[in-house]
């Protein structure tokens, strides 16, 4: 189950893919409405006001004051339109940027397990929380496209009414001006990949490396870890200055450019106010028109640029909404009384190669089955089968006669109560861990009856607040018994009428243990449970036994069958009390 | 005020974490709002400050917006009474914006530098936290001698004492195991050792000095500290194998470790050997390979001192036999000291340490304590009635 950390590959996705997002998130079309609205109407306004000061200047100031409180007003418009448009347009990204984010959390939660195996969770993260913003920007990058078209015709076109020599001269700058900034996008999207890589993966190293402080301090690691972690920041550091200075080169160009389109209307403009074609007033409107003119073509580039880089992040949003879900839909509920699981010819691997070959055993109803084998020999991966987190690659699971698929998954999934390895807790309180997946409300009396039977009141009940102690991300303020104390209550209060126990007990000591034990032999029975057990008195206390080798059954059969047929090979495998001891 | 982009990203993560165990309980639905509300919050922050920059953004624009009204009205005025020439007039409308340009840098700046000092002041207080005592005038020779903890109290914080007046004793060169109960204390004994912490009265001593007093760097240098979920960091095969340690070493030197560790196979399995790359947080490997691979490590570390944290609790019993042999075998005559409720573990011991809430009710031989200490006596009744052959 390795990753693929070499490199940084791309994702595509085609057109209509892109539009896909959309469909089924609400848009506000209002707001999108308003925003075009509000650009055309500043488009107009600053159009009128150009126009104005041309006026002015030929008046030789001697403006009548009725005009001058319509110059006033249009700059007023102007400002109530610009605020709109840009709160108009913040919500509404806000708004698309939200229906996308839980678009996609939705699909990842349902998405089959084995998606995730290969990918791991870091990447997923970030498509939930940075790649989703750019679903707004493509949007509004559209939408702004639509609305710069009609800018620059009416610009334009008022260009050419006032002089079409220096139009024309004008808009020879244009290409230019189109050159510099394409070239600068594509220079600025290589390296923003490149930049987003890197830190992705010093976020990565830096993520690691603080969950275990302790381990490099009890290492004298530290200088070491200085070292790489200089080494990581280095090389940020160039990135960034390269980001920098093609930055600042560019900022460069950018100016010179904006300097000769200055110079153009005013030079080119004298020699027609001089020949008296031109007024003064009109060189000054041209001026701001043109200016006008160029930062609507450079914004075009900078929104070329914001697309492609959508574009990216989108297609990785895209790809992961294509993931396949987990079958649901179909499937009877598991309301039927206690029938036999059993696994007929079951291959199956994570990846390529098979971890389970051939398998094929029973797991009798309402008794208590032990699995048993050495690390590796598949136990784990019996028990995900089963959960139907994964499928078989070959053969089926049968519930009775019929195959498991058939079954709703949740509600197949539900009927299992699970112990696993680790025995992950959420973020919560205690009372939350232990009722989680309960969808029944849980009374206080209830809750200590299943704490002290899990042997979990006794500690909970000394801590200062009780049940509603928080526990924190990954339960470390808890030991790895007091862990798998509260797994065990979660398990024992959803009374599950199925029971998968994996190693439920290896992190006890010998008193918790029995106890645990005691009280799980008590939900186990008339249950089926299924146990994957380390030490011979699990062995000996279950009905059925399968033990495991390399992936493959070696025997199954009653524990006292097992025991004499597979001693050897248990034997190796089990606890054993050491001689002295007796 | 609303919870921004970390909470979701904290969120988010989470779940993604433990989505086979959400799975398992089919909690999707649940776990979905969650997710959902958590979006929901980040888009309130962020419509909240939309609204400050439009307002800012108008702000900005209507502020050069009155200066060119203002220098145009009074401007024409002034051109009207012959004050000023048109190119003075000019030239001030061409300015103001150019003002109003750099007041707007000065507004940004003034925006970033407020949200820096949000970060700064968290940075700070990391900054500010105390740091470990290093002690480096001290000489970097560690004294031999006996570990001995004298009525040492502790906590972690407000949970309350976890010990309450520890006293007792770790021979050198012996090995020492240390039961109880779960949250007994046991691994908070060698985290004191460690100098993780310190505790909040009494003192640890070695060889009659105070560990507390002795050159940090050089006591962990004399320290392995194995614990209980064998945590490797990613990197080489290689690099895990000599993690922290002073010297180089050599290919040979490795594979000899990894074979006394029982990892010399998994090592010689994996494309490029002892260059096979270790995935992150361990993932590659199983719980028992982890813990093989960290013993190699230690055993190349050598120290004198081995703090042992339920070395086996992931292996299978052939492997935990062939693992506990190794260290009584192979570090026999180094310090031992082993936190475990394995028979196998307490059974080779040279001395039993009984812990029980925080207190020392019990220590000396197995004989001993069979007689004296009662729990001691439940504690290895029920392991035996746990492993009895039919």
């Amino acid at each position: 189950m390795k990753k693929n950390t070499g490199g940084y590959t791309p994702e595509k996705a085609s057109f209509r893919e892109y539009l896909g997002i959309f469909m089924g998130i609400k848009m506000p079309w209002l707001f999108i409405i308003l925003i075009f609205a509000a650009t055309i109407a500043t488009t107009f306004a600053g159009l009128f006001l150009t126009m104005f000061t041309g006026d002015m200047v030929d008046a030789q100031g001697n403006v009548p004051t009725g005009q001058l409180v319509r110059f006033a007003l249009g700059y007023a418009v102007m400002s109530v339109c610009l605020a709109g448009q840009t709160i108009f347009q913040g919500i509404a990204s806000e708004r698309i940027n939200l229906g996308l984010r839980q678009k996609l959390w939705r699909k990842i939660v349902y998405t089959k397990q084995s998606c995730y195996d290969v990918d791991g969770g870091e990447t997923l993260v970030s498509r939930v929380t940075t790649d989703c913003d750019f679903a707004s920007k493509l949007l509004t990058t559209i939408v702004g496209f639509l609305s710069i078209a009609i800018s620059l015709a009416t610009y334009i076109s008022s260009m050419y009414h006032l002089n079409v020599t220096i139009a024309n001269y004008t808009m020879l700058l244009i290409p230019l001006s189109i050159l510099i900034g394409w070239g600068y996008a594509k220079l600025k999207f290589l390296i923003a990949q490149k930049t987003q890589a890197m830190l992705a993966r010093t976020t990565s190293y830096l993520a690691e490396r603080t969950s275990n402080l302790a381990l490099v301090k009890t290492s004298n690691a530290q200088e070491l870890e200085l070292r790489q972690g200089e080494a990581n920041f280095q090389a940020q550091y160039e990135m960034q200055i390269k980001t920098g200075l093609m930055s600042a080169f560019y900022t460069a160009l950018q100016t010179l450019y904006n300097i000769v389109s200055i110079l153009i209307p005013f030079i080119a403009g004298a020699g027609f106010v001089a020949a008296g074609k031109m007024t003064a007033g009109e060189v000054v409107a041209f001026y701001g028109i043109a200016g006008s003119v160029g930062t609507y073509f450079t914004n075009v580039i900078d929104s070329v640029g914001t697309i492609r880089q959508a574009n990216g992040a989108l297609a990785r949003v895209i790809n992961t909404m294509k993931l396949p879900d987990e079958q649901n839909a179909s499937g009877a509920t598991v309301d039927e009384p206690d029938r036999d699981i059993s696994f007929v010819d079951v291959d199956f691997g994570y990846g390529e190669e098979p971890v389970l070959h051939q398998v094929s055993c029973q797991i009798p109803k309402k008794k208590v089955t032990a699995v048993i084998g050495a690390n590796g020999s598949g136990k784990t991966t019996l028990f995900r089968l089963i959960e139907r987190l994964y499928d078989p690659r070959k053969g089926s699971i049968r519930f009775g006669e019929k195959d498991a698929d058939s079954y709703d998954l949740h509600a197949w999934r539900k009927a299992f109560g699970v112990v696993a390895q680790g025995s992950p807790l959420l973020e919560g309180t205690v009372r939350e861990n232990i009722c989680y997946g309960c969808q029944r409300p849980v009374s206080e009396e209830e809750l200590i009856k299943v704490a002290r039977k899990a042997r979990v009141y006794d500690f909970v009940s000394k801590l200062p607040e009780g049940f509603d102690t928080l526990v924190s991300p990954g339960g470390a303020n808890f030991s790895g018994g007091q862990r798998q104390c509260i797994a065990i209550a979660r398990a024992m209060m959803c009374a599950p009428d199925y029971l998968l126990l994996d190693e439920a007990t290896s992190n006890l000591d010998a008193h918790s243990e029995r106890a645990v034990m005691e009280a799980l032999e008590e939900l186990m029975r008339g249950r089926t449970t299924v146990i994957i057990a380390h030490s011979l008195a699990t062995i000996r206390r279950a009905d059925h036994v399968i033990v495991l080798r390399e992936g493959q059954v070696e025997a199954s059969g009653s524990p006292r069958q097992i025991l004499e047929a597979s001693g050897n090979y248990l034997s190796k495998v089990m606890n054993r009390k050491r001689p002295n001891m007796a | 005020m609303p919870r921004g982009g970390a909470f979701l990203v904290q969120t988010i993560a989470g779940r993604i974490r433990n989505l086979p165990l959400i799975k398992s309980f089919a909690t999707e639905k649940k776990e979905e709002e969650k997710g959902v509300a958590a979006a929901g919050e980040l888009y309130k922050a962020n419509v909240q400050f939309q609204y400050i920059q439009g307002v800012l953004v108008s702000y900005l624009f209507v502020t050069e917006a009155v200066g060119i009204v203002a220098a145009v009205i009074w401007g024409s005025m002034l051109l009207r009474n012959g004050e000023i020439t048109l190119e003075a007039w000019l030239a001030f409308f061409l300015f103001v914006p150019m003002v109003n340009n750099v007041l707007r840098q000065f507004s940004a700046l003034w925006t970033s530098v407020k949200e820096l000092q949000g970060r700064a002041a968290r940075m700070s207080g990391i900054m500010d936290a105390p740091q470990e005592e290093q002690n480096s005038s001290a000489p970097a020779d560690i004294p031999a001698g006996d570990v001995a903890f004298r009525d040492v109290h502790f906590g972690y914080g407000e949970s309350g004492e976890v010990l309450s007046g520890l006293s007792f004793t770790i021979p050198r060169g012996k090995a020492t195991a240390t039961v109880g109960v779960s949250g007994s204390g046991k691994t908070t004994i060698l985290k004191l050792l460690e100098r993780l912490y310190s505790p909040t009265s009494g003192s640890i001593q070695v060889g009659g000095k105070e560990i507390a007093g002795l050159n940090l760097h050089s006591w962990r240098d004399s320290i392995s500290y194995v614990t209980q979920d064998a945590a490797v960091f990613s990197g080489t095969v290689r690099e895990c194998l000599t993690y922290g340690l002073p010297r180089q070493f050599g290919d040979g030197e490795l594979m000899e470790a990894a074979k006394l560790a029982g990892i010399d196979g998994y090592i010689a399995q994996q494309p490029g050997g002892l260059d096979a790359p270790l995935a992150i947080w361990g993932s590659g490997m199983s719980g028992g390979q982890r813990q093989r691979l960290v013993i190699a490590r230690e055993l190349l570390k050598g120290a004198d001192i081995l703090l042992l944290d339920e070395p086996t609790s992931a292996l299978d019993a052939e492997a935990a036999a062939a693992v506990s042999d190794t260290f009584y075998t192979r570090f026999h005559g180094r310090t031992i000291v082993t936190v475990t409720h394995e028979l196998n573990f307490i059974a080779g011991a040279d001395k039993i340490i009984v812990l029980n809430q925080g207190k020392v009710e019990g220590q000396g031989s197995h004989e001993e304590l069979m007689k004296s200490c009662e729990s001691y006596r439940k504690l290895v009744e029920e392991q035996s009635y746990q492993e009895v052959f039919a």
